[in-house]
């Protein structure tokens, strides 16, 4: 399978290495099989940050070990802005399976009332 | 999707309570067969480019939206054959031959009827050049008839 349209942040490391991080259906579901939910990054970010990340590198980079991947973060500048966008990509495979017509005049609208 | 309900996706107990929500990998698994129907392979569900699946959704629409369009066009011919064959299907009708069919089908687009309506009025000018023409012939030959025959009627 072609995976070269994926959108995916390249990350570049002091040694001059290039990872690509992101997320297809099939590392979506495998994340969710062993357990990382989306909501944990609210509700437990300690169990689940390190776990977004690690499944970040499951697509192109699957041969990395846990401590590689851990010293790549450490040497991320602007981890926070990394991880909204993780978070992004990773609800990307199933938003695009339950996305809303965009174009649709007939689209019923909403408002938040005080 | 498509025909699928709301409350088909999200299943209840028998005792009507609701079940748990479902997993990120239980709404993929599920959703998966929906999106091969539409034609998706296995590998651009699970190893694609996720937003592969909203062109494969708006495709689908569109083939239904035609498949719909196809129906109807056909329940339209099969209405006009009948109309056009009904008058020899009556009792005591003197007709004996049905109205012919139509010779092409409908113009589907705006181009399509305006290229048609050109070539019909075309072959009506055509016709009405022929009928003119046949005319000021016949009236030539009479005349020229008459020409003849008057030196000889002196």
């Amino acid at each position: 399978m072609n995976k070269d349209k994926i959108k995916v942040i390249k990350l570049k490391t002091s040694d001059g290495k290039e990872y690509k991080l992101g997320y297809d259906r099939d590392s979506c579901a495998r994340m969710s099989r062993k357990g990382f939910k989306i909501e944990d990054i609210k509700d437990a970010p300690i169990i689940a940050i390190p776990k977004l990340i690690y499944g970040a590198f499951l697509l192109y980079h699957s041969d990395l070990s846990q401590s590689q991947i851990d010293e790549i973060w450490t040497e991320v500048k602007g981890k926070e802005a990394l991880m909204y966008k993780l978070v992004e990509l990773y609800s990307e495979p199933i938003n695009s399976l339950l996305e809303e017509p965009k174009d649709d005049a007939k689209n019923a609208t909403w408002e938040v009332v005080e | 999707m498509g025909s699928g309900r709301v409350d088909g996706r999200f299943p209840e107990n028998d005792g009507g309570e609701q079940s748990p929500p479902l997993c990120y990998h239980e709404i993929l698994e599920r959703l998966c067969p929906d999106y091969m129907a539409m034609g998706m392979t296995w590998d651009e569900y699970w190893y694609g480019d996720p937003r592969m699946a909203i062109a494969y959704r708006k495709a689908y629409e569109l083939k239904c939206k035609r498949q719909n369009h196809d129906a109807w066009l056909q329940g339209m011919y099969i209405y006009e054959a009948l109309v056009d064959v009904a008058p020899i299907l009556r009792a005591f009708s003197k007709e004996t031959k049905p109205t012919p069919y139509s010779k092409q089908p409908y113009a589907l687009t705006e181009d399509d009827a305006k290229k048609r309506k050109e070539k019909e009025e075309k072959e009506r000018d055509q016709k009405n050049q022929a009928t003119v023409k046949a005319w000021a012939d016949r009236v030539n030959r009479l005349k020229s008839e008459k020409e003849r025959v008057k030196p000889n009627g002196k």
